[in-house]
C-alpha cells in the first residue's frame, strides 16, 4: 500500500529506471547460471557506460527496513539484491526471476517456501548467506526497528504478533536451513507472497554493519553495505549520488553500466532544462507544453505508462455537519464531476478518466480486472443526469430545506503546491455551477491534512492511493472494516464479508466475482468518488534502450544500456 | 570591553535557551508529526513502535526534559527523524559550509558592486547614472528569485551552453546561483549607499575637509565611506548569519547540497530534531553577528557606545 | 541716509509737540512678509518641485484607482474561468489573455493588486512605525533596556519563520488577508528596529543633539525635531524596500502553497503560478511582475523625492 502520491511523488516514483527485455522462464530455473537480461550482440553500444538518470527527491535513507519513500526504494534496488527479481513477462503480467535466490520450491499447501540462494558476494567480498536474508526479515518485523512497512510482512507466520509486541522476534516463520537455504513459513496460502519477496522491505542488510553503525546505517554513503550490482561511492545529500559497478556481483557480465551519476533534481524547470541540455537521459512530464516540445525532437522517444493508482475524492461519512452522512449527497458530488473535463483541464487529457475504484493494470490471476469489470462511474452519471436534483432531494429528506441552494461545504487538500491550488479552484467553480454549493478550499500541508482526516474533522478530502500488489486486494482492502486507512469512517458488513472471502479464495474467476460484487457496493455507497487513474509520459533520448516498465518491477538499472550516440 | 563581551555571551546562552524552549513547544503545538509525512495511515502497532523509538509517545514536557538533558549534558542535537540515522550536527557541519561558500561569494560580489553603484549614483545625483542604478536596483528587487534563476538557466545552459544547469563541486557551478542571488544584494546596498552618501556629503565636516584641500578620493574614502557605512553594517549582521543557512529556493533549483533545504523541509516534515538543530544554529549565528555589529559600531563611529544609558 | 542726518542737524531744536504717541495696538511691526514655514510644510513644498516624484505619485494613484475600479466594472468574474480557453493570448475580450484555468488575467491582476498593495503598504507601515518606535526606545533608553529589547529581537528573529506562519494559519484556521498580514509582519519589523536603533545610537552623541540638550530642549522635542528627521532617509528607504519585500514574502508563501487562500489571488501568487510555465507563456509572468515593479518604482522615486524634501540640510 503506497502512501499518498502527489503528482511530484508519482513522477519521482518512476525514476526507478527499470529496464527489461523479456527472458524465457527457464532461465530463472537454471541454478547458478547467469541470466542474459539483454542480448546486446551486434548492437552498436555507447562508449560511455555511466547512467545519467536522476532522482526526483532526496532519499530518506538507504536502509531497506527504514526507508519509506519511493525514491529511496528505487535507489536501493540497485544496491541490494532481492531474493526475487520482478519484471514484465513475455506475455504481459509479471514474471519472477531469480535474484538472490537461484530457485525456490513451495509445499503443496502453498504455505512453506524454500529459497536456494546462488553464490553472490557483498561489496567487500564476503559471501552472501541465508542468514543475511533471515536477519533482515526479522529486523523488519522487530518493533525496535521502527520499520514503516513492517505490516507488509504480515503473511509470514507470527509476523503480525511480533510487530504487535506479543511474540518474540525469534518466533518469526523464517528458518535458515544452511548457508544457502532459507525456509519461510506463511500463516496461510497467499497469492501475492512472491511479489513480497521482491519488495524493498525484504532487501538484505549485513548484521555486522547494522550493529557497527547503529542508527546511522543507511544515512551516508560510507554507512551502506550491499550485495547488488552497484556500489554507492558518493551521496551528497540533496545534490548527487554516484555508484560504481561491483565486479563480484553474480551477474555483472550482463550489467551494461559501469556506474551511475545521478543528480538529485526537485525543481520542474531545472529537470526540463537538464534534459534538454542532455545532462540526464530521461524525464517525465505531463505538462502539455513540455510534451509538445519534446515530441518535436527527433532524438527523443515518448513512452506512456499507467500507474495502478486511483486519484479520488473522499467523503467523511461521519460528517460532523451531517451533510455527507447521506449516500445520495456523496453520489451527487461524484456525479457532478465530469471526469473527461477535469482530465482535460487539470492533466491536459493525460490520465484515464476513472471507471471504478480499482485501477487499470491490476489483474486477478490472468483476468485483467478493469477490462472485465463494469464501468461504474459511467453508470452513476447515467443514473443521475441531474446531480443537483439528487442533492436537493437528500437535503429535503434530511430536513435541511434551508440549505438547498445555500449549502456550504469544505474541501481539504493535502498538498500546498500550485497545481493543487488550481485543482481546488477548479472544484470550487464546478461544484458552484453544477450543485449550487459554496465551496471553501483549504490547502493544507500533508501532516495537517492527515491529522484532520484521522480526527474526522473534514467534509471532502482528496487523495491518491496506489497499489503495491498486482491484485485488487491492496486497493479494496482499505475500505474494509471501517476503513481506518482512508478515514472515510465508512463501514459496510456486506463489503467486509466479500473482502475476507476474496482473500482466501484461490480460484481466479470466483475471486474476480467477489471483487466485482464488493466494488458495486462501494460505488453505490460512494464513500469515495474515483476521479482519474494517472498515466505518466516519459521522454527518453533514443540511445537510452531497454525498458521494463513494470509497475511492480525491482530491476533498477540492471538491464539498461546505451546505444552509440 | 572584555567584561561587556563576557556579559553578552552569558546573555546569548540565556537567549538561546529561550529560543529553544519557545520553538520546542511551538513545533509540538502544530498538528501532524514526522510519521504523518512519511506514509499513509499505518497499522496501530507499527505506529506505536515508531513513536516509541523516537520517544514521541511521551508527553511533550517529558520530551522537552529529555531533549534538554541530551543537549546540555552530552552536547548532542540528536538525529533526524525524517532522514533516519542522519546526525543533526553532521548535517549542519557538512551543509552550512556549502551554503556559506556560495553565499559568501555572492555577498561579496553584491556588496562591492552595490556599494560602488550607490556611490556613483550619489555623486551623479539626478543624472543618467543615478537613474540607471535606480533601474538596476528595481530589477533586482522586482524579479522573484525563482524567475531569475530559471531565466539564467535558460540563457546560460540552454541557449549558450556555457554552464551546467545545476549541481555542485566545480567553480562553474557557482556562477548561476551567485548571479541569481547577488542581484538582490546589489539592489539593496546600492540604494542604501546612495542615500547615506548623499546624507554625508551635506555634512559640515565634508565642507571643512574640502576647504582644507583634501582630495576628492581622500574625502570619499576617509570621510564619506566611513560615515555612510553604519546602516550597511547593521544590515550585514543578519545577512552574514543568513548565508550560512542558505537559500531554500536557490539551493533547490540548483541542487546545491546546502543547509537551506533543511530549514524549510524540517518544518513541513515535522522533523522535530532537525527543526531545533537548525534553529539553534541560526540563533547562535544571528546573536554572534549582532554582537559583532554592536562592536563594529564603536569602531566605525567612536561616538557610539553601546550599552550607555539615556541620551 | 547721510543727507537726512545732515538736514536734521540743520533743523530747529526739538520741541515736545513734535512727538506723537503711537497707538500700542499697532502690531504691524511684527508682520512677516512670508508665512512662517514649518519643517513639514517646507518639505511638502519642496516635494512638489520634484517632477519625478509627482509623476510617480500620479502613477501610483492610477494603479490604486484601477485596483479599486477594474474588479467592479470588469465583465469577467476573476474566479471563474472558461476551461476551454486556457492560456489564451491577449485579445479584445481578454486584454491580458487568460491563465491556466481560462480566467481573465486583466481582472485578476487588479483583484490581486488589492491583496498585494494592501500587504505591501500595511506591512511596510507597520514595520516602519513599530520598528521606529522600538528602535528609538531601545537606542535612547540604552543600558539594560536596550540590551533586553535587542535580545527580544534576537529571539523573535531566531524562531523558525515558517513555523510561526503555519502556527498562525492553524490557529486562525484561514489564510485571509488579515492573517497573511499578521504572519508577515509579526517578525517583519525587526530589521527596521535594528536599523533605526543603529542610526540613533550614532546620532544621539552628535554635536547638534548635545547642543539641543544644553539649551534645555526636552527629550521628546529632541527626538521629534532633531533625531527622527535625521533618520527619515533610512526609514524611507526601508519602506520602499519593505513594500516589494512584503509582496515577495507573500509570493514566497504562495510558492510554498501557504499564501493567500483561493479564490483570492495576489501578484505574488500569480507570478508563482506562472513561473512553472514561464518559458511558454512569459506574458503571464510578465504582467504581475510588471505591476510589482511599477509599484516598487513609484515608491522608490517618491521615496527619493521625500528623502530630499525632508533633509533639513538640502533646504534652500
Amino acid at each position: 500500500m503506497r502512501k499518498f502520491l502527489s503528482l511530484a511523488m508519482a513522477v519521482a516514483m518512476l525514476l526507478s529506471v527499470a529496464f527489461v527485455l523479456p527472458v524465457s522462464a527457464e532461465d530463472a530455473e537454471t541454478v547458478e547460471d547467469k541470466i542474459v537480461w539483454n542480448d546486446l550482440e551486434g548492437k552498436d553500444l555507447a562508449e560511455d557506460r555511466i547512467a545519467k538518470g536522476y532522482l526526483g527527491s532526496e532519499p530518506t535513507t538507504l536502509d531497506p527496513q527504514r526507508a519509506s519513500d519511493n525514491v529511496a526504494i528505487s535507489t536501493m534496488y540497485n544496491l541490494y539484491e532481492p531474493l526475487v527479481l520482478i519484471h514484465d513477462g513475455p506475455e504481459g503480467g509479471t514474471e519472477f526471476l531469480g535474484g538472490g535466490a537461484a530457485s525456490w520450491d513451495v509445499n503443496e499447501e502453498g504455505t512453506v517456501y524454500t529459497f536456494h540462494l546462488r553464490d553472490n558476494k557483498w561489496w567487500d567480498g564476503q559471501e552472501v548467506t541465508a542468514e543475511d536474508y533471515a536477519y533482515s526479515l526479522r529486523r523488519a518485523v522487530d518493533p525496535a526497528t521502527g520499520c514503516p512497512y513492517s505490516y507488509m510482512l504480515e503473511p509470514i507466520l507470527n509476523a503480525e504478533e511480533i510487530t504487535n509486541g506479543d511474540k518474540d522476534v525469534d518466533e518469526l516463520g523464517v528458518k535458515v536451513i544452511d548457508d544457502k537455504t532459507i525456509e519461510i513459513t506463511l500463516k496461510g496460502p497467499n497469492a501475492t507472497f512472491m511479489e513480497l519477496m521482491g519488495n524493498s522491505v525484504t532487501l538484505p542488510v549485513r548484521k555486522d554493519w547494522v550493529e557497527e553503525h547503529g542508527e546511522a546505517y543507511g544515512s551516508e554513503a560510507e554507512y551502506v553495505m550491499g550485495n547488488g550490482p552497484l556500489k554507492l561511492t558518493e551521496w551528497t545529500h540533496n545534490s548527487k549520488m554516484v555508484m560504481e559497478a561491483v565486479d563480484t556481483y553474480w551477474n555483472i557480465e550482463n550489467v551494461f553500466f559501469t556506474g551511475l551519476e545521478w543528480p538529485i533534481l526537485t525543481d520542474t524547470n531545472t529537470i526540463m532544462t537538464a534534459f534538454e541540455a542532455g545532462e540526464i537521459d530521461q524525464t517525465s512530464t505531463n505538462l502539455a507544453e513540455w510534451r509538445e516540445k519534446f515530441e518535436a525532437k527527433d532524438n527523443v522517444i515518448h513512452k506512456q505508462k499507467g500507474f495502478p493508482t486511483t486519484f479520488f475524492m473522499m467523503f467523511n461519512t461521519q460528517d460532523p455537519e451531517g451533510i455527507f452522512t447521506d449516500a445520495r449527497v456523496r453520489l451527487a458530488f461524484s456525479a457532478a464531476i465530469d471526469r473527461d473535463e477535469i482530465n482535460e483541464v487539470m492533466w491536459n487529457g493525460n490520465n484515464l478518466p476513472a471507471m471504478g475504484w480499482v485501477a487499470p493494470g491490476i489483474n486477478v490471476g490472468t483476468i485483467n480486472y478493469r477490462e472485465e469489470a463494469p464501468n461504474f462511474v459511467e453508470k452513476i452519471q447515467e443514473d443521475y443526469p441531474d446531480p443537483k436534483a439528487l442533492l436537493d432531494e437528500a437535503l429535503i429528506d434530511m430536513g435541511k430545506e434551508d440549505l438547498v441552494d445555500n449549502l456550504e461545504v469544505s474541501i481539504i487538500l493535502g498538498n500546498t503546491d500550485q497545481w493543487f491550488k488550481d485543482m481546488g479552484d477548479y472544484y470550487q467553480q464546478v461544484f458552484g455551477e453544477k450543485l449550487g454549493v459554496n465551496v471553501k478550499i483549504e490547502q493544507l500541508e500533508w501532516p495537517i491534512f492527515s491529522d484532520r482526516v484521522s480526527q474526522g474533522d473534514y467534509q471532502i478530502g482528496y487523495m491518491a492511493w496506489g497499489s503495491e500488489l498486482s491484485e485488487p486486494i491492496a486497493l479494496m482492502q482499505i475500505h474494509a472494516n471501517g476503513s481506518p486507512q482512508v478515514g472515510t469512517s465508512w463501514n459496510n458488513d456486506e463489503y467486509n464479508k466479500l473482502i475476507s472471502e476474496a482473500q482466501v479464495e484461490m480460484d481466479d474467476q470466483k475471486r474476480f466475482d467477489l471483487y466485482v460484487q464488493a466494488e458495486t457496493i462501494l460505488m453505490e455507497e460512494a464513500p469515495v468518488a474515483p476521479v482519474v487513474h494517472p498515466l505518466g509520459n516519459y521522454y527518453l533520448y533514443d540511445y537510452n534502450e531497454g525498458g521494463d516498465w513494470n509497475d511492480f518491477g525491482n530491476m533498477g538499472v540492471r538491464q539498461g544500456y546505451y546505444l552509440a550516440h | 570591553m572584555l567584561q561587556y563581551s563576557l556579559k553578552r555571551i552569558l546573555m546569548m546562552l540565556l537567549t538561546l535557551f529561550i529560543v529553544i524552549t519557545v520553538t520546542f513547544f511551538m513545533m509540538h503545538s502544530i498538528p501532524g508529526d514526522p510519521l504523518a509525512n512519511m506514509a499513509k495511515k499505518l497499522p496501530e502497532a507499527t505506529l506505536k513502535n515508531y513513536y516509541a523509538k523516537y520517544g514521541l509517545d511521551k508527553p511533550v514536557p517529558e520530551q522537552y526534559k529529555i531533549f534538554m538533558k541530551n543537549l546540555i549534558v552530552e552536547g548532542d542535537l540528536g538525529e533526524s527523524i525524517a532522514y533516519p540515522g542522519r546526525s543533526i550536527s553532521r548535517t549542519i557541519s557538512e551543509t552550512a559550509p556549502v551554503s556559506a561558500q556560495w553565499g559568501f561569494v555572492s555577498l561579496i560580489i553584491g556588496l562591492v558592486i552595490g556599494i560602488a553603484l550607490g556611490m556613483i549614483a550619489a555623486l551623479n545625483r539626478n543624472s543618467w547614472p543615478d537613474y540607471l542604478v535606480s533601474f538596476i536596483a528595481m530589477l533586482g528587487v522586482c524579479l522573484p528569485v525563482f524567475t531569475l534563476a530559471a531565466l539564467l538557466q535558460l540563457v546560460f545552459t540552454l541557449k549558450l551552453g556555457w554552464l551546467p544547469s545545476s549541481g555542485w563541486g566545480t567553480p562553474a557551478h557557482f556562477a548561476l546561483p551567485v548571479m541569481a542571488s547577488a542581484l538582490g544584494t546589489v539592489a539593496t546596498y546600492a540604494r542604501y549607499t546612495r542615500s547615506n552618501v548623499l546624507e554625508v556629503l551635506n555634512q559640515d565636516y565634508i565642507l571643512t575637509a574640502e576647504a582644507k584641500g583634501v582630495s576628492r578620493g581622500g574625502i570619499l574614502t576617509k570621510h564619506v565611506m566611513r560615515n555612510a557605512m553604519l546602516p550597511l553594517v547593521t544590515m550585514l549582521g543578519p545577512r552574514i548569519a543568513a548565508i550560512f543557512t542558505g537559500s531554500f529556493l536557490l539551493e533547490k533549483m540548483f541542487s546545491i547540497p546546502g543547509l537551506g533545504f533543511y530549514f524549510y523541509n524540517s518544518v513541513t516534515s515535522r522533523d522535530y530534531t532537525m527543526i531545533i538543530g537548525t534553529t539553534v544554529f541560526y540563533a547562535a549565528l544571528f546573536m554572534v553577528a549582532n554582537l559583532v555589529v554592536d562592536l563594529l559600531y564603536g569602531l566605525i563611529d567612536p561616538r557610539i557606545r553601546v550599552g550607555k544609558r539615556g541620551l | 541716509m547721510a543727507e537726512k542726518v545732515a538736514s536734521m542737524q540743520n533743523a530747529a531744536p526739538v520741541s515736545p509737540e513734535k512727538f506723537a504717541r503711537i497707538p500700542q495696538e499697532d502690531k504691524s511691526a511684527d508682520f512677516m512678509a512670508r508665512p512662517k514655514i514649518t519643517y513639514w510644510s517646507d518639505a511638502w513644498r519642496r516635494f512638489k518641485q520634484n517632477k519625478l516624484a509627482l509623476v510617480s505619485m500620479a502613477i501610483l494613484l492610477v494603479i490604486v484607482l484601477m485596483v479599486i475600479i477594474v474588479p467592479i466594472v470588469s465583465p469577467h468574474d476573476f474566479s471563474k474561468g472558461n476551461f476551454r480557453n486556457k492560456h489564451a493570448a491577449a485579445s479584445a475580450e481578454h486584454w491580458f489573455g487568460t491563465d491556466q484555468l481560462g480566467r481573465d488575467i486583466f481582472t485578476r491582476i487588479f483583484v490581486g493588486g488589492r491583496v498585494s498593495i494592501a500587504i505591501g503598504l500595511v506591512g511596510a507601515l507597520i514595520s516602519a512605525v513599530v520598528g521606529t518606535i522600538y528602535g528609538a526606545i531601545s537606542a535612547f533608553a540604552g543600558g539594560r533596556v536596550d540590551n533586553l529589547m535587542m535580545r527580544i529581537i534576537e529571539i523573535l528573529g531566531s524562531i523558525p519563520y515558517l513555523l510561526l506562519v503555519i502556527l498562525i494559519q492553524v490557529y486562525f484556521q484561514e489564510r485571509s488577508l488579515g492573517t497573511m498580514i499578521l504572519a508577515l509582519t509579526i517578525t517583519g519589523w525587526l530589521g527596521s528596529a535594528r536599523m533605526v536603533r543603529g542610526q540613533l545610537l550614532s546620532l544621539k552623541n552628535q554635536d547638534f543633539v548635545l547642543a539641543a540638550r544644553t539649551l534645555g530642549v526636552s527629550s521628546w522635542k529632541t527626538i521629534t525635531r532633531h533625531l527622527i528627521p535625521n533618520t527619515l532617509n533610512i526609514i524611507i528607504i526601508q519602506i520602499t524596500f519593505d513594500i516589494p519585500g512584503y509582496i515577495f514574502s507573500e509570493a514566497f508563501l504562495s510558492y510554498l502553497g501557504i499564501g493567500i487562500e483561493s479564490p483570492m489571488t495576489s501578484w505574488g501568487a500569480m507570478a508563482s503560478a506562472a513561473q512553472q510555465k514561464f518559458l511558454f507563456y512569459p506574458m503571464e509572468l510578465f504582467y504581475p511582475s510588471l505591476m510589482i515593479a511599477l509599484t516598487m518604482l513609484t515608491f522608490v522615486l517618491m521615496g527619493d523625492g521625500l528623502r530630499d524634501a525632508l533633509d533639513p540640510r538640502l533646504r534652500e
